[in-house]
């Protein structure tokens, strides 16, 4: 009896963990195999084993490490924007009197628009209708204010801008959806004791709401960091990488590397890396950020 | 009703409603009506399931007899026509079905390189610099050919055979391919702007020569930056609403910029390697071609063109924002359109002066492409629809393509009077193809030159690397590629 008991469970789990062996195991085996290999995508079933040599070249290309930092400025610039506006969105969206309105519910969604438009989709629409410099909607807005706008993507200072912008636009609907079901279940009763009792705004938010969220808070950010970590249809479709590599991050690497060039070898060298930051990355966050107790 | 299962599913629903608490348990007890009821929805459900599947199994049989020719095609003039006219024609004449799927430019390839093992493509684009990538599932057409009595070698110039048609090192012996719409890119330019005196009289004044077509690199860049203007001054005594701009390509990187510097590249006689597979992409040259080029379009390229993917910027050239353009040549129609038809001029590329071959005018690669038949088992219904539409049917694609491989395309009188600009068009058509540079049959010809030459030109034009470091990049990479293949020590 107790050794059913103990077996059971793993036989409902069983399903699914093969599943998942086969479906992400068997892909993550392989790219770490081949990221030691010489291989091309021509020839993917004669690797020629190599050893580090392709992380040796990597990481003594200054392009690389380029490209690092520009992943790296994407996803916190991607991630800040999306939590902030989803934030302070789903924050107006659940004041008393606006929230479970008509308008509220209409605007909610709509607000999902973005976050159900293809990514790939959202990319060219990106470059051929907002950022365009000369009929684009955003030197357009700017046009009417006075304001002469910059060609957003072919400026090396701005062309990263815009991805961030684009990316964290179509990202802040998942955090104004979670933001917004956590503040709804923050007892009015509470907020409005604190009222009472002479609470400021900014009390109320760092002393009660925060508090509360605050796992939310979390949960987001980590979501929208590992996707933003990885993202490559909205640049791809935006950008292309471009302009002079400004915006060329580690998927877009990858896509160079392995589809561009064939180069399969260095390429699954990069994926191989982009596996393990992530994996530190998310495992930080959720120790730091005690995710792991969110149940309890 | 199996009583056993009966009696199980009533102690399991009595074990839930009582773990659960739920005093409404009883009224989930299943009664034999209620278990017959619901063996005879399984049972309908799964005649309705099978039914149609019975009679779409004897519908399949039938469908077994229907030929389906599957084509992957490379987005261009010919699409619109092949939808509209020749294929439905074709099915209505033979009863073949047959579906033409459009892909992404950069896709082309990639798709024929995962589909084709499998079959999944009876028909598919052709350009010689993709060959390398599915070369093994391409059909041989020698035989197809002599089955239609079709020698090539009597109906299409020498260099398309050798750059389109066939590849000696990969397929020797063997046509792999239909050229279709080989070419190479030309210069379009506004003949009225050049030849209206207040022009004339403005850059004699500026330059103290006349103003003539660029015959030069240093020409053509001289010629831009004249030409190059804000709104609200004027050209050929017309107020521009817009800003002018001088010269353009379409120069997305690193495929857009690639098409386009190639033409500097071997316009110099740079050849990017030989047959011993040496190269010369290590010359000090490059350094000044590549120089040159940043210039260029820093100076004349409007900026828009860095996000402009292939042909993109010939419908600037087309609204009268352009004084002078590359032209690949199947993108004339664009060109004679809206302000610029009847103003448009044509010429080879400039030469580089001092090159290494001795070209009397400039010049790219070959590129444009062709048709090229996968050994399925449709290869022979596949090949027909291909002589048909290209062989048999080679004027009337013309006149609706604007596309030109065959000679008889380019002498039919009746193509040439199908439009006016044909008489000037057509010449410098061919004089560029004769001096074009055939690209070198080797699989990783894409992966050495194409994408590395337009990443160090961009890489260079943003300042991402200096020139020297750029240029040392793109030969290390072609010496790592070589040497992978086992081509070089």
């Amino acid at each position: 009896m107790s050794t059913q008991r103990y077996f059971r469970p793993w036989s409902f789990i069983l399903p699914g963990a093969l599943l998942g062996i086969v479906t992400l195991g068997y892909p993550v085996y392989r790219a770490i195999f081949y990221s030691f290999h010489a291989v091309t995508m021509r020839r993917l079933g004669e690797p020629v084993f190599i050893g580090f040599e392709n992380f040796t070249r990597l990481f003594g290309d200054h392009l690389f490490v380029r490209s690092i930092v520009v992943t790296i400025n994407f996803t916190l610039g991607t991630t800040v924007f999306a939590v902030v506006f989803g934030l302070l969105i789903a924050s107006i969206m659940s004041t008393r009197g606006i929230r479970g309105t008509l308008k509220a519910r209409f605007f909610m969604a709509f607000y999902l628009v973005p976050f159900v438009t293809t990514q790939v989709v959202t990319g060219i629409l990106g470059r051929l209708y907002v950022w365009q410099s000369s009929y684009g909607l955003v030197n357009h807005l700017l046009d009417r204010v006075g304001i002469s706008g910059p060609s957003w993507l072919t400026n090396l200072d701005t062309a990263l801008f815009a991805t961030v912008f684009t990316n964290g636009w179509r990202m802040t609907p998942l955090a104004l959806l979670i933001f917004y079901a956590a503040l709804a279940t923050i007892p009015d009763e509470l907020v409005e004791s604190a009222e009472v009792d002479g609470a400021s705004t900014f009390a109320l938010w760092f002393r009660i709401k925060f508090p509360m969220i605050r796992f939310h808070l979390g949960f987001v950010s980590l979501i929208i960091l590992t996707s933003a970590f990885r993202e490559f249809d909205v640049i791809y479709g935006l950008t292309g990488g471009g302009p002079g590599r400004s915006t060329e991050v580690l998927s877009i690497l990858v896509y160079r590397l392995g589809v561009a060039q064939g180069n399969m070898g260095m390429a699954n060298a990069v994926s191989v890396t982009m596996l393990l930051v992530i994996s530190v990355i998310t495992i930080i966050a959720v120790k730091a950020g005690k995710l792991g107790k969110m149940s309890d | 009703m199996d009583k056993f299962f009966i009696d199980n599913l009533r102690t399991r629903v009595t074990f839930a409603a009582q773990t659960t608490g739920n005093r409404k348990g009883g009224v989930l007890y299943m009664t034999h009506k209620h278990c017959s009821m619901r063996a005879v929805a399984i049972t309908l459900a799964l005649f309705l399931i099978i039914v149609p599947g019975v009679f779409a199994g004897g519908g399949q049989e039938a469908a077994e007899d229907q030929v389906t020719i599957r084509i992957g095609e490379h987005p261009g003039a010919h699409v619109g026509p092949m939808e509209d006219y020749f294929i439905p024609m074709y099915e209505e004449m033979t009863g073949i079905n047959i579906e033409m799927e459009v892909l992404p430019p950069d896709q082309v390839w990639q798709r024929f390189q995962l589909d084709a093992p499998d079959g999944g493509w009876d028909i598919g684009y052709h350009s010689p610099g993709w060959f390398g990538y599915f070369y093994e599932y391409v059909a041989d057409l020698t035989p197809h050919m002599d089955r239609h009595d079709f020698d090539p070698y009597e109906h299409y110039p020498e260099p398309v055979i050798n750059s389109h048609m066939t590849n000696e090192l990969l397929r020797p012996g063997e046509i792999i391919a239909f050229a279709r719409n080989p070419m190479s890119p030309i210069m379009a330019y506004r003949q009225d702007w050049f030849e209206h005196p207040d022009e004339r009289s403005a850059f004699q004044e500026e330059y103290g020569r006349e103003l003539t077509v660029p015959e030069t690199w240093d020409e053509l860049y001289e010629v831009a930056v004249f030409f190059t203007r804000s709104a609200g001054d004027t050209v050929a005594g017309e107020t521009l609403e817009q800003d002018l701009y001088g010269y353009s390509a379409s120069v997305s990187e690193p495929g857009g910029m690639a098409r386009a510097f190639l033409a500097v590249v071997y316009s110099m006689g740079l050849d990017g390697f030989d047959d011993d597979f040496q190269t010369d992409l290590d010359e000090p040259l490059l350094l000044e071609g590549v120089e040159f080029w940043t210039r260029l379009i820093r100076d004349t390229f409007p900026e828009d063109a860095l996000t402009w993917n292939f042909l993109e910027h010939v419908d600037f050239f087309a609204e009268g924002r352009l004084a002078m353009s590359e032209l690949w040549p199947e993108a004339v129609l664009t060109a004679e359109s809206r302000s610029a038809a009847g103003n448009v001029g044509y010429s080879t590329l400039p030469v580089w002066p001092g090159n290494r071959k001795d070209l009397p005018i400039g010049r790219s690669f070959l590129g444009g492409g062709g048709v090229l038949v996968f050994d399925t088992p449709n290869q022979e219904h596949a090949y027909d629809f291909l002589h048909w539409l290209l062989v048999e049917n080679a004027v009337e694609f013309t006149l609706r393509t604007a596309m030109f491989a065959l000679e008889e395309q380019f002498s039919s009188d009746e193509v040439l009077g199908s439009q006016d600009f044909y008489d000037d068009f057509l010449p410098v058509f061919l004089a560029q193809m004769e001096y074009a540079f055939p690209r070198q049959p080797i699989a990783e010809w894409g992966e050495v030159m194409y994408t590395p030459v337009g990443q160090f030109a961009s890489d260079v034009y943003y300042g991402v690397e200096s020139p020297e470091a750029a240029q040392q990049r793109l030969v290390d990479n072609m010496l790592s590629v070589f040497r992978r293949e086992g081509y070089i020590d």
